[in-house]
């Protein structure tokens, strides 16, 4: 299989313009939902309980009797002064229908309110969910209570200090390995900078996306944010930097070994000679993250939403933010944007001879015994492959 | 240079069996206990024994060979999170507590004559408005007031010293007014919640808390509740199997203070044929059991009995608590019942009346407690026993935390994300071979070994898997193979210049490793955070991710380049067209 990116003839250098533009568009439509509807926080962060019951297998309550099952439930909890939120969902395959209530921690001392969200459940709510099963899908078995949490203000503030804490360390840690990375070895601040602003850039665009969904998709069990989603967030920052020191890796190595192109070309270059590892690597990790979204439960589907969102901006922000701001900071001579092929003129002299194209018909045996000297990025170069290739051939068969 | 191949070769295959047999420990030198037998081995309550390890178990074996070799079939032996077991996590908090120890001068003047249970009383009544306890003070449920020979102890839970000493200069004033200012000797306002005592306060009682929650839970039979301590005042317990998420938060909950109080002969109690429930008059006017509890006189308490209470059957064959009393305290106890004959004595449990029986005769060793009409469940009846055996807490606490997941929700989110992780897996496997073909294979090869040699590394670390755990697992997988992926592309254009195979290979991995290296770093950072600051799931996933990306290093680099330095010894895999050129 052909490498199919190395020796195109892509420019992905001079219209970094648009990148920048798609980029803070997504970013400022994400942070208008942010501070305007705000993010889906769960009960880890909110505090409160949260009960699932679950019906039994291929027992369901007509779809069109659902709303009314669920303003009832929600009416009789009202009732009893329990502030609420109601939602039922239908079962998949065989499995019965899902009732999700969640209690909102509301005022008052913290350990009183917390007792009283533990004996609500037993002693109110449960009765209320059968109540609502029974007349809506009568004859039904008693549904299930599948999972409980109850979290108090106290933990609530720990989870929060904690998220945000994890947030900030793991955000602070990554910065100095970049710099670490990058400054030490001498090459100067715009490579930090280029990696730090990805990774800001990575953070709000993830926040902001699942604001944007949670606006978008009205349900309240979609797009949770909870401790997970700070774990998916660190996951995802230490995936992109990763991916950003690969492609710096290699302009770095291209920076030495091709004197003579400009700034530019080189970071085309290596965006090209990278981009089939980078692709195939998201593909890979993509692969996985798709088979827990459809095939794992539902209790890590916003772990995984979040983590796929992560991973792709990730991808994104290496190729088309981080490299980019490299181009867009070069200083002197390497401001020069030349279209691809052409040399600068004042380099025409300085220019190293790029590697001797040679190709050896040979009397026999393979292409690894006698190989063929190539400069990859010359479409020449593949003629000579092919023609190499041929060459082993044919001697094989005359053996 | 070709025998150290083999021996890498022979020590790669040795590892990957070793690790097989690590995470699903097929054969075993001693028999193993069957979980599914536990039935069979559990003993009745309040013997504190489970597991017969004396008695071989009948099921699950699949062949003893000789005497000594016992072989299963293979059954993963990993430990895992209670959201995939299913069960139940409470975190406890333990507030402080601050003791005022009164001690009453000896000399009996008329002034210092009050009654004992006057005393009691007056000031039960004084601290029960939240008033007398702090400017802020909401709570005022938790206060115990204890008054003993010649000692009075007040407990109470106070949020800071201020309040302490708030509470020290109301109590005093109390004081003063019951006896008179000289005949008492009040603890100094320093002592009373002092940093340091406080300090090693803490710890006593998060002990004490700990060991009577243990021996709570596990006498309901549940197997392997683990608790421990969190902090300087938290307790974490764990309680697997969970099937009644009410009695076991009410076992937890529970102050476990018992008492035996006389009622003075004015107040009646009527039972309600219909639901069997005590209710209390005096004149006409119902009571409440705080009422109760005030005009009645305490004569024992819970600690007075000694940890052998069980349940069982009365005369009408109905369930009650049998309890006997600790020898000191058995002729003062005799003594008691004998001169109250005829009056009523209220049993008290956590400061509600459970029933107020008649005295008919006097009780010194042993007593039963059961319902005047029968009405007292098995359950509730062995709760209490074992609520007894235990003992009280110390300090009353607060639940700040419960999760709970059913077992068929724990053991559906195992199939479900075992099921895409193969199919993940495969996913990755298909595209490796497709695009990288022969390197893909080796890799995938590779891939098998660092799945089984991760799942050994977590069982040797005794980690717990929990769901984000198998997600990491999963993710890690497909974050491997990256390392591999560079090396590959590298391959490719190293075998496009002029080198042979093996060279090209060589500085292909060679080339790839400070990349895979320092980007792996990164992943280990975040995931080193995660693992200080998050909780149980989410440091599940953590040590999956350290564990994977530390394995990966390992298997993706010099497990294939010796699967590939092995393979390119044979002719066939001289051709370019394999390295997807």
């Amino acid at each position: 299989m052909v490498d199919l990116f190395r020796y195109q003839k892509w420019d992905l250098v001079s219209k970094r313009g648009i990148y920048y533009v798609i980029s803070g568009l997504m970013l400022l439509v994400g942070l208008f939902f942010l501070f305007t509807n705000g993010l889906n926080l769960g009960i880890d962060f909110k505090g409160g309980g949260l009960v699932t019951y679950v019906m039994a297998n291929n027992q369901h309550i007509a779809p069109d009797k659902i709303n009314n099952a669920m303003a009832d439930i929600r009416k009789a909890l009202d009732d009893k002064k329990i502030q609420n939120e109601v939602q039922i969902s239908p079962g998949l395959d065989n499995k019965g229908d899902q009732i999700i209530v969640r209690t909102l921690l509301g005022e008052g001392n913290d350990t009183q309110r917390t007792e009283q969200l533990n004996a609500e459940i037993g002693q109110i709510i449960t009765p209320t969910v059968n109540k609502a099963v029974q007349e809506y899908a009568p004859g039904s078995t008693v549904p299930k209570l599948d999972s409980q949490d109850v979290v108090s203000g106290t933990i609530k503030d720990e989870l929060v200090n904690k998220g945000v804490f994890a947030m900030v360390l793991g955000s602070i840690l990554i910065v100095l390995w970049i710099w670490v990375r990058y400054n030490i070895g001498g090459l100067g601040l715009s490579y930090s900078a280029a990696g730090i602003i990805a990774l800001f850039h990575d953070l709000g665009t993830l926040v902001g996306m699942f604001a944007l969904l949670h606006a978008i998709v009205r349900d309240p069990n979609m797009f949770q944010v909870n401790s997970p989603f700070i774990a998916a967030l660190l996951t995802v920052l230490g995936y992109s930097i990763h991916d950003t020191i690969v492609i710096f890796d290699r302009i770095r190595e291209n920076i030495r070994l091709r004197k003579g192109r400009t700034f530019a070309e080189t970071v085309n270059i290596s965006l090209l000679e990278t981009m089939a590892r980078s692709v195939n690597t998201v593909l890979t990790v993509l692969f996985t993250l798709l088979a827990l979204l459809f095939f794992g439960g539902p209790t890590l589907r916003d772990f995984v939403a979040a983590m796929l969102i992560g991973v792709t901006v990730g991808g994104y922000s290496s190729i088309f933010i981080a490299s980019q701001l490299l181009v867009t900071w070069a200083k002197g001579k390497d401001r020069e944007i030349l279209p691809l092929g052409e040399l600068a003129p004042a380099n025409a002299a300085a220019v190293a001879a790029p590697r001797p194209v040679v190709v050896t018909a040979t009397g026999g045996g393979s292409l690894i015994d006698n190989p063929v000297v190539v400069s990859p990025t010359t479409p020449a170069s593949r003629d000579a492959i092919q023609r190499a290739k041929q060459a082993g051939k044919t001697s094989k068969r005359k053996r | 240079m070709r025998s150290s191949l083999s021996l890498w070769l022979f020590g790669i295959i040795v590892l990957t069996i070793l690790g097989f047999l690590t995470v699903f420990r097929p054969i075993s030198f001693t028999p193993r206990k069957d979980p599914s037998d536990a039935s069979r081995y559990l003993q009745p309550v309040g013997t504190g024994k489970d597991f017969d390890a004396e008695r071989p178990p009948t099921s699950g074996t699949f062949a003893a060979l000789g005497q000594s070799i016992y072989v299963y079939p293979p059954q993963h032996d990993l430990r895992l999170g209670l959201d995939l077991r299913g069960g139940m996590r409470v975190v406890l908090e333990i507030p402080d507590r601050a003791v005022f120890d009164y001690q009453l001068s000896k000399d009996k003047t008329p002034a210092n004559s009050v009654d004992e249970n006057t005393m009691q009383n007056a000031l039960t009544v004084l601290l029960a408005d939240p008033k007398a306890l702090g400017p802020d003070a909401q709570d005022s449920s938790k206060v115990q007031v204890r008054v003993n020979g010649g000692t009075v102890e007040v407990v109470t839970q106070p949020k800071n010293t201020e309040e302490a000493k708030f509470q020290l200069t109301k109590i005093s004033a109390a004081m003063t007014k019951l006896v008179g200012q000289n005949n008492y000797t009040a603890p100094a306002a320093d002592s009373v919640m002092n940093t340091n005592t406080l300090a090693n306060q803490r710890a006593d009682i998060q002990k004490s808390v700990l060991s009577i929650m243990e021996q709570r839970l596990n006498s309901t039979g549940t197997t392997e509740v683990s608790a421990y301590a969190e902090g300087t005042n938290r307790v974490v317990l764990e309680i697997p199997g969970v099937k009644d998420p009410e009695r076991a938060l009410g076992m937890i909950k529970s102050l476990a203070q018992m008492q035996f109080r006389i009622l003075p002969d004015d107040i009646s109690s009527s039972t309600d044929p219909v639901t069997g429930k005590e209710t209390f008059s005096r004149f006409g006017k119902a009571m409440t059991d705080a009422e109760v509890i005030r005009d009645s006189k305490l004569v024992l308490t819970g600690d007075s009995l000694n940890p052998t209470s069980g349940a069982t059957y009365d005369e009408a064959h109905h369930p009650a608590v049998q309890f006997s009393i600790k020898p000191d305290k058995q002729s003062y106890f005799g003594a008691m019942t004998q001169a109250n004959k005829n009056k009523r004595m209220a049993i008290v449990l956590d400061n509600k009346v459970l029933m107020a029986p008649v005295i008919q005769s006097s009780i010194s060793s042993s007593g039963i407690i059961n319902s005047p009409s029968g009405n007292f469940t098995m359950q509730q009846v062995t709760d209490w026993a074992t609520l007894l055996n235990a003992g009280a807490l110390p300090v009353p606490v607060h639940i700040v935390e419960t999760r709970m997941v059913s077992a068929t929700l724990g053991a559906d989110s195992i199939s479900k994300s075992l099921l895409a992780g193969i199919i993940g897996f495969a996913l990755v496997l298909i595209f490796m071979a497709a695009y990288y073909r022969l390197p893909g294979l080796m890799a995938n090869l590779a891939l098998v070994v660092y799945v089984i040699l991760s799942l050994a590394v977590l069982k040797l670390f005794d980690a717990t898997l929990t769901l984000p755990g198998i997600a990491g697992i999963v993710i890690s997988i497909g974050m491997a193979v990256d390392a591999n992926v560079i090396i590959f592309e590298r391959l490719k254009e190293e075998l496009l210049t002029q080198k042979p195979l093996g060279t090209a290979i060589d500085v292909a991995f060679q080339r790839a490793w400070t990349a895979i290296l320092d980007s792996n770093v990164a992943s280990l950072i975040t995931g080193s955070v995660l693992y200080a600051l998050g909780t149980g799931a989410i440091r599940g996933f953590a040590v999956t991710l350290i564990i994977g990306v530390a394995v990966s290093l390992f298997t993706a680099v010099t497990v294939t380049r010796l699967f590939m330095k092995l393979m390119i010894r044979t002719k066939a895999a001289h051709k370019l067209a394999w390295y997807g050129l």
